[in-house]
């Protein structure tokens, strides 16, 4: 049961004051007195009645004077004042209600007018209090939920802002109140990012509740926006009357920034910014969907980087990834710069594999943009300083493969293993190149199959591959007995065909380690029936490919091979390539660390065609460097290259490592390398190779 | 005189209200402040006297409008009537017909305790 109304019943008579107090508690409410203004003031301060009852006309301070005072007070705003006065002038009426008063009665006072004025004055105040308790939690609630509120009148003039849609629009309720809300607040379409107008509008006129998604809302200073969902509902009066409309902004900034990242990150490779090889059959899905016409044109681009093994295997994957956002960039760049009209979708596939899209394009004008691709990539020095500050160059190169996408073809992934394909052919036929695929590119493969074949047929036969041998020199003392074991083929017609024609297929179809075996098995049964020739041998080389270090088996077959045959193990030098060494160090360190054992010699072949790293030349305890041919052929013309040749020599000297150098081709590329002062020296210029047979 | 003559018309009590007052308050309770206002009566005409010879005009007037509610709430007519036309002339600074106005309330009271007694009030 809620306490009785607190009463502040003042008067300078002393008998009325009684009589009116005690009638009012008779009538239930809690009764306190007061005999002038003043003490009525002093009473309000310290008990805060609920209602006072007030005479006018009263010495010391009146009552119109005293309800001015308390009136001026914050917290008796709500407090009723009933002045109670036998003068009912209309000028007195008028000062006491500008004073504040609620009401005023008349004296002889009716006891039953003032109870009913009374109580129906203290009920509007408890109904105030309610309305204004339930305004304060309704603000509150507002302050406290995540969405802005607007609301407007019938209008659309804003009556209110919530301290979100302050937040989210830069305007107070005090600065916006009033004005037309289109006026107030600026929105664009997210799509079009044009100006839109508030969807109130058709909440007005409908009187029915709307929804916008899509809206970009922009702050007052500009200086921000928000993604925003919005909706506009009717607020209607007892009758149903529109009297105005509450906006809703739902701030979706966030939400709609990570549907984006994750819509991105769904199509995009996270390293590179490419697009990823979903995204990429996707948008070859779509091309081939919409190809009806028989004239257009969509060339696929399938590339794939060359010797990128090497600085992941050499650097670490660190390097391996700088490396590939590096070339994202250069093939990013190259095809905005060739692909001016055309669309292109450039993708990165896997591991160092890229796709390249263009649509509308001819097949030239992709032969074009893919050998721009490749001179850019060719340009391109990777420079890299690992944690210890040792400092790597690298110069890479890619095969790009091309295939033409016909009305005929229907399966992304058909055309995309095409593009493979041709890709692998252009590796073939030396990297760093471009190869299109051709509508006999099967017939090809027919042929490879052939060559397959008879690569077998032939490690069968006796007189299926022939040892060839080339001299090496030793620049020393002039002695001749050094040479290079190698290998041709005998084809169908007796004709012999160079490692060139067919060590490309071999290497495809995985037949490299049998041909390795093959070369060895020969060169020491060739040794074992020519034992005056193995006296005289110093040294001889063989080559052993990298797919035979890779080969499980390989390493065995050969210790079984020199364990066969007694034989000057010291005179057996393997040449392996500085790329093998570096995409393999484990298998090739292993091989050499076994065979070594043994007495076998080591040669670092094509030396500094690669990377020319002598942090891995000193952790491999190769006997010989031979340095690659296509830097030897330039020495006597660039100065660079030269003190390159120069260099290395030097430096594997100091490393107790004797150097070879191939392809000497000339009288003043014999003399420069005597002036650097290579040990060994090789090419056709020094001796052509000739049949093992033939040997003196 | 207009004054006189609206007197004599006027009755010296309006029953009604005491009546009401005793259903709200009970008749004991009436007759207490009955009571309390006869006891205070002739204090509170002494003090108009007092004010009256001190020439002190503005307390006259606020001691008189006082006094003429008390009496209009308890009923009084006749007492209420003269003591606003006391309060009246005060205001005009007419001190001259104030004497007279005492000496009449003086007589009502009498007349109004008469009243109460033969109407069962007292």
């Amino acid at each position: 049961m809620s306490s009785p109304a607190h009463i502040l019943v003042v008067d300078d008579a002393p008998w009325i004051r009684n009589l009116l107090a005690k009638i009012l508690r008779r009538y239930g409410y809690a009764v306190e007195t007061a005999e002038n203004g003043q003490l009525a003031i002093d009473y309000f301060i310290k008990h805060h009645p609920d209602l006072i009852l007030m005479d006018a006309d009263m010495p010391v301070l009146d009552g119109i004077t005293a309800c001015q005072q308390i009136k001026k007070r914050p917290e008796a705003e709500n407090i009723p004042i009933v002045m109670v006065t036998a003068i009912v002038e209309t000028q007195w009426i008028d000062s006491a209600y500008a004073a504040g008063a609620t009401d005023y009665i008349t004296k002889p006072v009716n006891m039953d007018v003032l109870r009913n004025r009374l109580d129906y004055i203290l009920q509007a105040k408890r109904a105030k209090e309610a309305l204004f308790e339930e305004k304060e939690k309704a603000l509150v609630t507002l302050a406290s939920i995540c969405d802005g509120v607007i609301t407007t009148d019938a209008k659309g003039n804003v009556d209110f802002l919530n301290p979100v849609a302050t937040q989210l629009t830069g305007w107070t309720t005090q600065e916006a109140r009033g004005l037309h809300l289109n006026q107030v607040f600026s929105i664009i379409n997210e799509k079009t990012q044009q100006p839109i107008e508030f969807i109130i509008q058709h909440c007005l006129e409908e009187c029915e509740e709307v929804k916008e998604n899509g809206t970009i809302l922009i702050h007052r200073q500009r200086k921000k926006q928000f993604a925003i969902e919005n909706s506009a509902a009717p607020i209607r009066d007892r009758k149903g009357h529109l009297i105005g409309v509450v906006l809703v902004l739902h701030d979706v900034t966030e939400t709609r920034k990570m549907t984006k990242e994750l819509s991105y990150k769904a199509k995009h490779d996270a390293l590179t910014g490419l697009y990823n090889r979903l995204e990429f059959q996707a948008q070859l899905k779509n091309i081939i969907q919409s190809q009806h016409d028989e004239n257009t044109h969509h060339v696929l681009l399938f590339m794939d980087l060359d010797r990128f093994k090497i600085v992941n295997d050499t650097c670490g994957h660190e390097a391996g990834d700088q490396l590939l956002k590096n070339v994202a960039l250069i093939l990013q760049k190259t095809v905005e710069a060739h692909i001016t009209f055309r669309k292109a979708t450039l993708a990165r596939l896997g591991g160092d594999e890229f796709g390249l899209l263009l649509e509308n394009c001819t097949d030239q004008a992709a032969l074009d943009i893919a050998n721009n691709l490749c001179k850019s990539i060719e340009r391109f020095n990777f420079f890299w300083e690992n944690d210890e500050k040792e400092k790597s160059l690298f110069r890479i190169a890619i095969s790009i493969g091309l295939v033409q996408i016909s009305a005929q073809m229907s399966n992304p992934k058909s055309i995309v293993a095409l593009a493979d394909t041709a890709c692998y052919a252009a590796k073939n036929a030396g990297r760093n190149g471009v190869h299109l695929y051709q509508e006999n590119e099967e017939i090809l493969q027919v042929q490879n199959l052939q060559w397959v074949s008879l690569i077998n047929s032939n490690l069968e036969k006796d007189q299926g591959f022939f040892l060839f041998y080339q001299p090496i020199i030793s620049l020393r003392d002039n002695t001749k007995n050094y040479y290079e074991i190698l290998l041709r083929m005998n084809d169908q017609e007796e004709r012999l065909v160079p490692p060139g024609a067919f060590l490309s297929i071999a290497s495809r179809y995985n037949l490299m380690p049998s041909l390795d075996i093959w070369v060895i098995r020969k060169v020491l049964k060739w040794f074992r029936s020519h034992p005056k020739h193995l006296d005289k041998l110093t040294l001889t080389t063989i080559n052993i490919s990298a797919y035979s270090l890779n080969d499980p088996n390989f390493l065995d077959t050969v210790i079984n091979g020199i364990n066969e045959i007694e034989i000057p193990t010291h005179k057996l030098c393997f040449e392996i390539a500085e790329t093998t060494a570096l995409n393999n160090f484990t298998g090739v360190l292993d091989f050499i660390i076994t065979l070594k054992k043994l007495g076998c010699r080591f040669a670092l072949d094509n030396f500094c065609s690669g990377i020319a790293s002598f942090s891995h030349l000193r952790n491999l305890p190769v006997d010989f460097i031979k340095i690659d041919g296509s830097l030897i052929k330039s020495i006597v013309s660039n100065k660079i290259d030269y003190a390159m040749v120069k260099s290395i020599n030097d430096i594997a000297h100091l490393m107790q490592i004797q150097t070879m150098a191939a392809n000497v081709e000339n009288q003043a590329t014999l003399d420069k390398l005597k002036e650097i002062a290579v040990d060994y020296v090789q090419g056709y210029w020094i001796a052509e190779p000739m049949k093992i047979d033939y040997i003196k | 005189m207009i004054e006189s003559e609206s007197i004599t018309i006027t009755p010296i009590y309006a029953p009604k209200n005491l009546k009401r007052l005793g259903e709200i308050l009970g008749y004991e309770m009436t007759r207490h402040f009955i009571l309390q206002f006869m006891e205070a009566a002739p204090t509170q005409l002494a003090t108009l006297r007092q004010l009256f010879d001190t020439g002190n005009a503005d307390r006259l007037r606020s001691k008189a409008h006082q006094f003429k509610g008390e009496c209009l709430q308890l009923g009084a007519i006749r007492l209420g009537s003269l003591c606003e036309q006391v309060e009246n002339l005060a205001t005009q600074g007419k001190y001259e017909v104030i004497p007279e106005k005492l000496a009449k309330i003086e007589t009502e009271l009498v007349l109004f305790e008469a009243a109460l007694k033969s109407g069962g009030q007292l």
